[in-house]
């Protein structure tokens, strides 16, 4: 279950930044990456909301800022819901 | 369907970047390879303004000025109560003035198309707003009044009403909140995709690209009921549930005849049947003399379509259908796929809103032409009555044919910019321009853009040839565009037209090169220039190349009496 989610959230990244985020360190700030556009990183939020049928809140969103924030976020609503 | 290359830029109070995908999708089912680049988030002043800018370098074809209440005029419903009406208005009319200024700055040749302001949910004022002569809905009226004012000024330009696109999305889903205080975004995924639907409809009209006859079944389509069985007055039309609908059906057709949308009817029944319906039935809102055709027999639609389109000039391409039996369209779709069919509701109550949304009537502009076309076929069909009684010899004697020739006619703009867009058969190298381009041509020293005016004694056949002669140097011509509707063939008008539009040559000697370049639907015209007595100098799969040395004047058409 985690590992699929896991897989899910690389792809999603994937297809939408065109960043192989494995390759990155979990504890880098995702504003620090240059090709993490902000259009495209509000597009993602949205695709992560829809695809897993999670909600995040703006205050989540506004907290998630690095790449284990943001494993860690999905993870745990994912497994809830 | 022809794939036209398409740059769009699009200039926004927010941040439109979630357009794109949609937008694509939209042109490309419709035939366009687009190209869609975004200005920076609310920079639009300086980029319309700052030749320097990626605008003036990308020089887009269409640009696209995307406002929203809440992004643009900004704040209002909280000014408006500590600052005053007047003030806020003040305000809201600068903020506006300073774009249209920008606008009328921007001096490329693109279209543009500019959306309106909203009416937004929140005001202050709530329920006593719309009263109020000081509220926030009296405010943005004011705003797009504004608009309103430069876009009829302008008619480069498109005023697409956001406010009604945003009903229809519904206003509470117009913006996902998340996305619009993280980044500014302000179009949900289905607003998105509805403005980008709307957009489509503008550019698809810019180019042209509309149908211009409607094809009507009778029989449960035009009314309830067989008449056949039931007879002209035991029909189901005006005062019953059913009644209503048809009535309002057949007044729905009778606006689209009356902005110059031809109607025709197909249907399988006894002439004799139907005939009385138009004598008899005092609810019919149709007339018979609204229908440029009508084809009463029991012949398959497909062939009986085929004629139409041959009696009155047009492509198959031009026709929408419509008919209730799911076998008859079914039978016209599969042999001629150029018609576009309607889907026809099972439910009739659902019919008058799909009639009412056709895409493909949907257009920018309307000119005289438009609105005088019903009446030219008409006369039209009295013309090709007479011709059948006749000699060709003394048929075009009788008919007096007389032409107007004009240069670079300002009057006629509208007129020449739709026939250079719209003429698809006899048009010899289907060159198309937006008004703008045409305006430069008409000003410049290096085209002159003849255009003819044609009448006969069955009445006025009005603007319907266009040459533009693009100077190359000293009494050396080279024919840009030479194109003529289609219903005033085959009587050597355009022989006449070209000897006219020479004649503002003002010189007897001059060179003048041709070229014939085909598209799918320019075939009639393959050998045109050959007849004009043009000499051939080269020929590839890419066209034709022409040359001709003129020494004298040439001799007029004897049955053409010039203005």
């Amino acid at each position: 279950m985690e590992e699929k989610i896991r897989e899910k959230i690389v792809e999603t990244v994937k297809e939408v930044m065109n960043i192989d985020i494995t390759k990155l360190e979990s504890s880098r700030k995702i504003n620090t990456i240059s090709e993490w556009d902000s259009f495209n990183n509000l597009m993602l939020i949205s695709k992560f909301q829809e695809d897993f049928g999670i909600e995040f809140s703006v205050v989540e969103i506004e907290n998630t800022q690095t790449i284990a924030d943001l494993f860690e976020i999905i993870e745990k609503k994912a497994k809830k819901s | 369907m022809i794939n036209k290359k398409i740059k769009i830029a699009i200039l926004s109070s927010y941040t439109a970047q979630n357009l794109k995908n949609h937008l694509n999708s939209h042109l490309q089912k419709n035939g366009f390879e687009p190209e869609i680049q975004f200005g920076g988030y609310n920079q639009y002043n300086q980029e319309l303004r700052d030749k320097s800018s990626w605008l003036y370098a990308f020089n887009p074809d269409v640009a696209v000025i995307a406002l929203s209440s809440k992004t643009f005029l900004q704040e209002v419903e909280f000014e408006i109560l500590s600052k005053g009406y007047e003030a806020t208005l003040k305000e809201c009319k600068e903020k506006i003035s300073f774009l249209l200024d920008s606008l009328s700055q921007y001096s490329l040749a693109a279209k543009i198309i500019l959306t309106s302001l909203d009416q937004p949910l929140y005001s202050p004022f709530d329920l006593m707003d719309l009263k109020m002569p000081d509220g926030i809905y009296a405010l943005v009226q004011e705003g797009n009044n504004l608009l309103r004012e430069f876009a009829h000024k302008h008619p480069g330009i498109i005023l697409l009403d956001f406010d009604r696109i945003c009903s229809l999305v519904g206003k509470n889903n117009m913006t996902n909140e998340q996305l619009y205080y993280l980044g500014k975004i302000f179009l949900s995924e289905l607003a998105a995709d509805k403005l980008s639907q709307e957009l489509t409809y503008c550019i698809k009209a810019i180019y042209g690209e509309v149908k211009k006859c409607i094809i009507t079944d009778l029989d449960n389509t035009l009314w309830g009921g067989v008449i056949g069985e039931e007879g002209a007055n035991g029909l189901q039309l005006g005062d019953s549930t059913i009644g209503h609908i048809y009535l309002e059906i057949q007044k729905i057709l009778l606006n689209y005849k009356n902005k110059g949308i031809l109607l025709a009817a197909v249907s399988k029944n006894n002439s004799q049947d139907v005939m009385p319906v138009f004598s008899e039935n005092k609810e019919m809102i149709l007339k018979k003399d609204d229908f440029v055709a009508l084809k009463i027999n029991w012949e398959l639609k497909s062939k009986n379509i085929e004629e139409i389109a041959k009696e009155i000039n047009l492509g198959l391409d031009s026709f929408v259908f419509l008919d209730d039996n799911p076998a008859e369209r079914l039978e016209v779709a599969a042999r001629l796929p150029m018609v576009e069919v309607i889907d026809f509701p099972t439910d009739i109550s659902k019919l008058p809103a799909i009639l009412k949304n056709i895409p493909a009537f949907k257009t920018i502009s309307l000119t005289e032409e438009d609105k005088k076309r019903h009446e030219m076929y008409l006369q039209e069909r009295k013309r090709s009555e007479r011709q059948k009684q006749l000699s060709v010899g003394d048929y075009l004697q009788e008919l007096g044919i007389e032409i107007e020739v004009k240069k670079n006619d300002a009057d006629s703009i509208e007129r020449i910019t739709q026939l250079i867009n719209k003429t698809n058969q006899f048009n010899l190298r289907t060159q198309r321009y937006t008004k703008e381009q045409v305006e430069e041509m008409m000003r410049s020293d290096n085209h002159i853009i003849s255009s003819a005016k044609v009448w006969d004694k069955f009445g006025e056949l009005g603007l319907t040839g266009v040459i533009i002669l693009e100077k190359k140097k000293e009494d050396d011509y080279f024919i840009d565009s030479f194109l003529m509707s289609c219903r005033i063939l085959s009587r050597e008008i355009e022989k006449q037209f070209f000897i006219e539009a020479l004649k503002f040559i003002g010189k007897n000697k001059i060179k003048i090169s041709a070229e014939y370049l085909p598209s799918p639907k320019n075939d009639l015209v393959k050998d045109f220039y050959e007849k004009l007595g043009f000499k051939l100098e080269s020929e590839t799969e890419k066209g034709k190349n022409y040359s001709l040395e003129l020494t004298r004047v040439r001799k007029d058409i004897s049955w053409i009496k010039v203005r």
